[in-house]
């Protein structure tokens, strides 16, 4: 069965070490500076920006992946919404987390260029919209794709329904939506996840 | 090494429910108790309802990048495969911290039955099992069942059923929590069926006492901790006040991995890692309670001249007959479309609880058994009912799939709106024996280690056959309440795969040294001074929950202790 842990950790055969991990130690990364990360919004144009941890071709095809996987389709909010971007690039920030879950997560963008290629001869970042979903269906019936994507929407998921201190579900946009009511009391500062291990004790 | 001068009257490893009565009774007795527990000291007001921080990155858990268990599984072949949990999505830590795992539970409390102590003497042998006797009777544990309900607080009442076990006292110091409107159509299918739904009891205050306030119906109970302290933790209920006493110390993050003996069946020191220096403890009598899986662990990792196999590991008999809870979860819809208006404002309440339980077939007569294929009447189980649990997490990461095909887009948005607008899911969950087997048991591995370069425990997780037929017959009846109640899409999941939060056994007690670790107070035969109150003492059960259970041992063993000590 798939669980939402299997997919993130049961990635030892995908990890072909293709590439050198980039910048993995000493990257101390909160939530509001991942913010700055994001991609500009110029006129109609987004315009796909380098950061700590993506090349600005893999932050195209990451950000456009979500939107094919979770779409602005009227129904709910979007991955912008939810700052489902925001969230994926923080995953790399988490020292907790494993090396080879992040190298995963990069290999997926990479191996979605590669068969980009492969199918159209022709880089991502130059497939029109209609050939970017053609794209990600037909990565969702290849083995490796059904994984990845599947880890990409666990993490779009908790983009959405988390809770909004991480600077996901902006709002409460996603709770709002599900109808979902949250818990209470909710997380202050000092006992989020970047900051309770200090809090209690256990740095 | 550093040490400690201070000799202590005791000294306590671990902190949990196995733990909490010990510290509890004998600080309160005037005996200078020192805990030692490798968790932190996690406080009241440092728990949130945050699912990242609860269950999505498992805080209250060591990172499995640097503590972790080797599981033994059989794979399609039938051969038995190692598989590091490191390097897998299971996790068989269930929480580290003062008060351990007791803090997250959901405190579904039902007591053993009669019955549950005599498996042998009543049902005969069963083929590939090692069943048996425990050297106690119900009799003997109902006092301390009840000292649990006062002391650490369970909220419930009795209302008679088919297999009500008897009770020392009237009904419950805590009434019963309130109930969600299902409860009510649960109480009438039962009664459709022929038999009285279990009023389930729980490990939670519903009215406040002078130390904790009642349960808010935070909707947030299994795997969070409580922010009004109402549920009945270890380090709520016994070990806030062991301190008040001024005879407890609680020293956390303090890894227990060694328990030098004296060369003449003591223990003298236990040794233990504090902010990656080794430090120990000296005492009169040592209490092990890390639950069953590390407790055998650093029994095992005990090892020297004295002790060549480890602690009380004479017969090489530490370790074995691990068990678990058998069992399975199943499931329905009940649609709001297919109730009136009125009906579905209560139903959607959130944070009321369902509370109730079939044990109609907590044994399982011959007709019936028969029907399944057993010659004589067989020890059946409890099937509890629940709501599914608050947090979106799971609910959503389920939804992307369609059998094997991944879901996106439009349908799968779509997918998620109808699921969590358009009906509420009711489950239920079955509880029956894990038999002991040889197949089911922890040993040291020989390869992985932990960060300090200690070896890690490797869990075989083999089960018995018979405990899957025993579960499918009860999701049956489980299944035919939730038809009654209108619910859809019913459906069970039986799998001989464990709960790794209901583990117990690995050093059952008994008469005999030959065939048991601990004798029946829960002493290591062969040690004078060490004693095991975690639930690693059980040596059959899995019927119902255990907690209750290893509360209740272990305040009739600091009863022994008081007696001995004094
Ligand atoms: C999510 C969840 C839901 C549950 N729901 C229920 C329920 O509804 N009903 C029920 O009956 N039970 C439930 N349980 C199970 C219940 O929590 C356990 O049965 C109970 O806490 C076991 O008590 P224990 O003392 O054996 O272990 P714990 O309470 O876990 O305590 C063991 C402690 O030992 C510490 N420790 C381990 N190794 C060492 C070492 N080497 N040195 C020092 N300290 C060490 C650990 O950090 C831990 O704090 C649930 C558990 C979980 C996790
Ligand atoms: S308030 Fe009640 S439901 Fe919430 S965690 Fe505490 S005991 Fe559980």
């Amino acid at each position: 069965m798939h669980t939402e842990e299997s997919l993130l950790n049961n990635i030892d055969k995908w990890v072909t070490n293709r590439r050198k991990f980039i910048k993995t130690v000493g990257i101390v990364a909160v939530y509001s500076q991942i913010a700055k990360l994001q991609s500009c919004h110029s006129s109609n144009k987004t315009v796909y920006v380098a950061n700590d941890y993506l090349t600005a071709k893999q932050a195209e095809i990451i950000q456009k992946t979500q939107d094919v996987l979770f779409p602005n389709d009227g129904n709910g909010p979007s991955v912008t919404d939810i700052n489902a971007y925001g969230h994926f690039l923080w995953v790399f920030s988490d020292k907790r987390k494993k090396q080879n879950e992040k190298e995963y997560l990069l290999n997926g963008i990479d191996w979605t260029e590669e068969t980009a290629i492969e199918n159209y001869q022709k880089s991502f970042h130059q497939l029109t919209d209609k050939e970017i979903h053609q794209l990600v269906d037909f990565i969702a019936n290849t083995n490796w794709g059904k994984d990845w994507l599947s880890t990409v929407l666990t993490l779009i998921f908790e983009a959405l329904a988390i809770d909004s201190i991480y600077n996901v579900n902006k709002n409460n946009v996603g709770w709002t939506w599900l109808q979902h009511q949250n818990g209470s009391p909710r997380p202050t500062d000092d006992i989020t996840y970047t900051k309770i291990f200090k809090t209690i004790g256990a740095e | 090494m550093e040490q400690n001068n201070i000799k202590y009257d005791i000294c306590v490893v671990g902190s949990g429910a196995g733990a909490g009565p010990i510290i509890y009774e004998l600080s309160k007795a005037g005996f200078k108790v020192v805990v030692l527990e490798k968790g932190p000291w996690i406080k009241t007001e440092h728990f949130s309802k945050d699912e990242l921080v609860a269950c999505r990155r498992n805080v209250y858990s060591p990172n499995k990048k640097d503590e972790f268990h080797v599981i033994e599984s059989k794979n399609h072949k039938g051969e038995w495969v190692s598989k590091a949990t490191r390097d897998s999505s299971k996790d068989y830590w269930n929480g580290n911290m003062v008060g351990g795992s007791s803090n997250l539970m959901s405190a579904y409390f039902h007591r053993m039955k009669p019955v549950d102590f005599k498996l042998l003497s009543t049902y005969g042998k069963i083929e590939g099992a090692n069943i048996v006797d425990w050297p106690i009777t119900y009799n003997d544990l109902e006092p301390f069942y009840a000292k649990v309900e006062k002391v650490v607080g369970v909220s419930g009442e009795v209302r008679p059923h088919s297999t009500q076990e008897p009770r020392s006292t009237e009904d419950f110091p805590y009434p019963p929590l309130k109930t969600n409107i299902i409860s009510q159509w649960i109480d009438e299918a039962g009664k459709q069926e022929g038999y009285k739904m279990v009023h389930g009891a729980r490990g939670i205050i519903s009215i406040p006492n002078e130390d904790r306030n009642s349960c808010y119906y935070s909707g947030y109970c299994g795997s969070y901790g409580c922010s009004s302290d109402a549920k009945s933790s270890s380090r709520v209920a016994l070990l806030n006040k062991a301190l008040k006493t001024g005879n407890c110390t609680i020293i956390p993050n303090a890894k227990v991995y060694h328990l030098k003996t004296d060369g003449n069946h003591k223990i003298i020191e236990a040794q233990y890692y504090l902010n990656n220096q080794k430090k120990s403890v000296k005492a009169g009598t040592f209490v092990v309670a890390c639950q069953a899986i590390e407790t055998v662990r650093l029994l095992l990792m005990s090892k020297n001249k004295d002790t060549p196999n480890g602690i009380g590991n004479e017969n090489r008999l530490v370790g074995k007959n691990l068990i678990f809870s058998a069992g399975g979860i199943g499931g329905g819809n009940l649609y709001f479309k297919d109730f009136d208006e009125e009906t579905d404002k209560e139903l959607k309440k959130q944070g009321l609880f369902v509370n109730r339980a079939i044990q109609h077939w907590y044994e399982i007569d011959e007709k019936e058994a028969k029907a399944i294929g057993f010659n004589q009447k067989i020890k059946g189980g409890t099937v509890d009912f629940l709501f599914e649990h608050s947090n979106p997490m799971p609910k959503l990461i389920r939804s992307k799939w369609q059998g094997s095909k991944l879901l996106y887009g439009s349908e799968l948005k779509n997918k998620i709106k109808k699921y969590f607008t358009e009906q509420r899911r009711i489950k239920f969950e079955i509880f029956n024996d894990w038999l002991p087997t040889d197949d089911c048991f922890v040993t040291l591995d020989d390869k992985e280690v932990d960060k300090w370069g200690d070896p890690v425990a490797k869990i075989r997780i083999g089960y018995h056959p018979h405990d899957l037929k025993v579960a499918k017959l009860l999701a049956k009846k489980g299944e035919k309440i939730l038809e009654i109640i209108g619910a859809k899409n019913i459906s069970t999941g039986i799998s001989g795969a464990p709960s790794p939060n209901l583990v117990v056994g690995g050093c059952r007690f008994g008469t005999d040294p030959r065939s048991s670790v601990l004798d029946s107070n829960c002493k290591v035969h062969s040690i004078n001074n060490l004693y095991i109150t975690d639930g690693s003492f059980i040596p059959t059960g899995g019927s119902v929950p255990y907690t209750w259970t290893i509360y209740a041992n272990s305040f009739r063993i600091s009863h022994h202790l008081l007696k001995i000590l004094k």
